[in-house]
């Protein structure tokens, strides 16, 4: 899966089971993957590394989806997140959920909707990032020497499989 | 004694006494021939002065025999009358309950006791209202039946709910077994198919869980639905086509019957298909049931007078007349094991009551089945 393989997904949920087989499926189909189990846990990432794209349970002990959601985009304005709870209705969401997010999506989730709308995701990302900065790639928002350093660290760990923690 | 009180005259039939403004009408109301209100005017000494027509029915004889006798001569325990007596000389008022004695036997009652004044002040007495006390048991014992089971409903609604937890699990993890499977070399090409039907049927019978999850949430979900104006043929007819598959073999007549004008309709439109469908789906499983090769399902669309009525009716087995009471009862299925939820029926009745209409049915064993979907029209619109 060639334009899977720069997508960089942050998966945010407390059923750490599902997350393991979901993990092992994107990775199968090419994407970074990076997975946590809390909120906490999600921001710690997120303000470690460069998401393109968040999913985000939205029943959650400790800091809830929506909170979460609200802490990741303030750390990396240009990441979207897609919103994927096993509530029923959308109007069981909390208010503002629809608006902090890309999509919402229901469980159960069809793997292959969810890489569809993830792929789509990192696109409008990439979209956005090109509006604000043309002259820039995808990284454009993100110009400090400190996280130049990271990506590139980044990268390195990819080419030479330095393990994640 | 102020202006505000209420004579009762005797001329009118009723002992001379006066009543509060509120009391009054209660105290009519218990003289209507139909009426259930048992009341009675006490004397100061708690003798009886005057019977409403209720008692008469409930003690079979004329309550003008009883009265100059003791109200407390009916109790089966005379000194909770007294005791009722003296609370209402302190306090105005006293609620008692305790048995009478009906016909020999001793059956329970409430009583709430009044102070009453005879109209030129020169007699105290009192006005008796009496209940009987199983009515209000069965209120009581209704009230507790429905609170139960909306409180049932709302914990199934949760533990449904967690089940969505684990099967999301089963059914990521069938995903990724078919992946593995995929890659994996060296596999025997009987056990890679083997392997394959095993997950794909993990994954299908995943499905088949989801949906009996939706429906019942779809059954305790309580918001507003969503209404738009729509066509009820076109409703009809692309249901119908969702069948079309399950028609063919064996072949099931479908013959629709619909007005040549419009009827159209303000209603949710998913939540009707849903109905339809369920109805649909039942007629043509009844008929499927019975291996019919003359199937023949007729769909009725009327505009009647007030409402609108779409009937669907088959000519399968008919429902055997001791399971008719049951069909609409949350998880009665006559289908076999695995087969039927028990949901389609009770969830469609909801559905339609939410719609503000109703489902009805006719069955004759043996003819078939008549289920009837009346919906509310909209009183602006007369197509």
């Amino acid at each position: 899966m060639k334009d899977s393989s720069e997508i960089r997904v942050l998966l945010v949920d407390d059923e750490q089971t599902l997350l393991k087989f979901l993990s092992k499926r994107l990775l199968r189909d090419g994407f970074t993957v990076k997975i946590t189990f809390c909120g906490e846990e999600a921001v710690q990432a997120a303000s470690d590394r460069i998401y393109d794209v968040a999913v985000v349970d939205i029943n959650m002990p400790g800091i809830d989806g929506l909170e979460t959601l609200k802490m990741l985009t303030e750390i990396q304005p240009d990441m979207q997140c897609v919103i994927l709870t096993g509530l029923q209705n959308p109007e069981d969401l909390p208010q503002g959920t629809e608006k902090n997010a890309y999509r919402l999506m229901f469980k159960p989730v069809d793997f292959e909707s969810l890489t569809q709308t993830i792929r789509e995701a990192h696109r409008h990302k990439l979209k956005l990032q090109k509006e604000k900065n043309p002259r820039e790639g995808s990284h454009a928002q993100d110009t400090s020497k400190d996280s130049r350093i990271k990506r590139i660290f980044s990268k390195m760990q990819k080419l030479y499989g330095i393990p994640d923690e | 004694m102020n202006k505000t009180e209420c004579p009762l005259r005797e001329d009118q039939g009723f002992p001379e006494i006066c009543l509060t403004p509120s009391l009054k009408p209660v105290f009519l109301a218990g003289h209507k021939d139909d009426s259930h209100i048992l009341l009675s005017i006490l004397d100061e000494q708690g003798k009886i002065e005057h019977l409403s027509p209720a008692w008469e029915k409930l003690l079979g004889t004329s309550p003008s025999e009883f009265c100059g006798t003791f109200f407390s001569g009916l109790a089966a325990n005379p000194e909770d009358i007294a005791e009722m007596l003296s609370a209402a000389d302190a306090n105005g008022v006293a609620q008692k309950e305790t048995d009478l004695l009906i016909k020999g036997e001793s059956v329970a009652f409430s009583h709430y006791l009044i102070q009453a004044t005879g109209c030129d002040k020169d007699r105290q007495g009192y006005l008796c209202i009496t209940g009987k006390k199983s009515t209000w048991d069965e209120y009581d014992e209704d009230f507790v039946r429905i609170d139960r089971l909306a409180e049932m409903g709302r914990i199934s609604a949760a533990i449904v709910h967690e089940l969505k937890n684990p099967l999301s699990v089963i059914s990521q993890a069938a995903g990724w077994g078919k992946t593995v499977l995929r890659d994996a070399s060296g596999l025997d090409q009987n056990d890679r198919e083997e392997l394959t039907n095993v997950l794909q049927e993990v994954e299908k019978q995943t499905h088949r869980s989801w949906s009996i999850i939706q429906q019942i949430l779809d059954l305790v979900r309580e918001s507003k639905p969503d209404k738009k104006e729509f066509s009820l043929k076109e409703l009809l007819n692309t249901t119908l086509e969702y069948l079309s598959s399950e028609i063919k073999t064996p072949e099931i007549r479908v013959v629709p019957s619909f007005p040549a004008n419009e009827i159209t309709i303000r209603s949710d439109y998913t939540l009707l298909q849903q109905v339809l469908m369920n109805l649909l789906s039942n007629a043509v499983h009844a008929i499927k049931e019975a291996n019919q090769t003359d199937g023949r399902i007729d769909v009725v669309l009327e505009n009647l007078p007030t409402k609108i009525r779409i009937q669907i009716i088959d000519n399968g087995p008919g429902i055997p007349e001791h399971q008719q009471d049951k069909i609409f009862d949350l998880f009665y299925t006559t289908k076999p094991k695995g087969k039927g939820t028990g949901l389609g029926l009770a969830v469609s009745n909801r559905v339609a009551k939410r719609l503000g209409g109703s489902i009805q049915f006719e069955s004759t064993p043996g003819q078939g089945t008549a289920f009837y979907l009346l919906l509310p029209r909209d009183p602006e619109r007369q197509t």
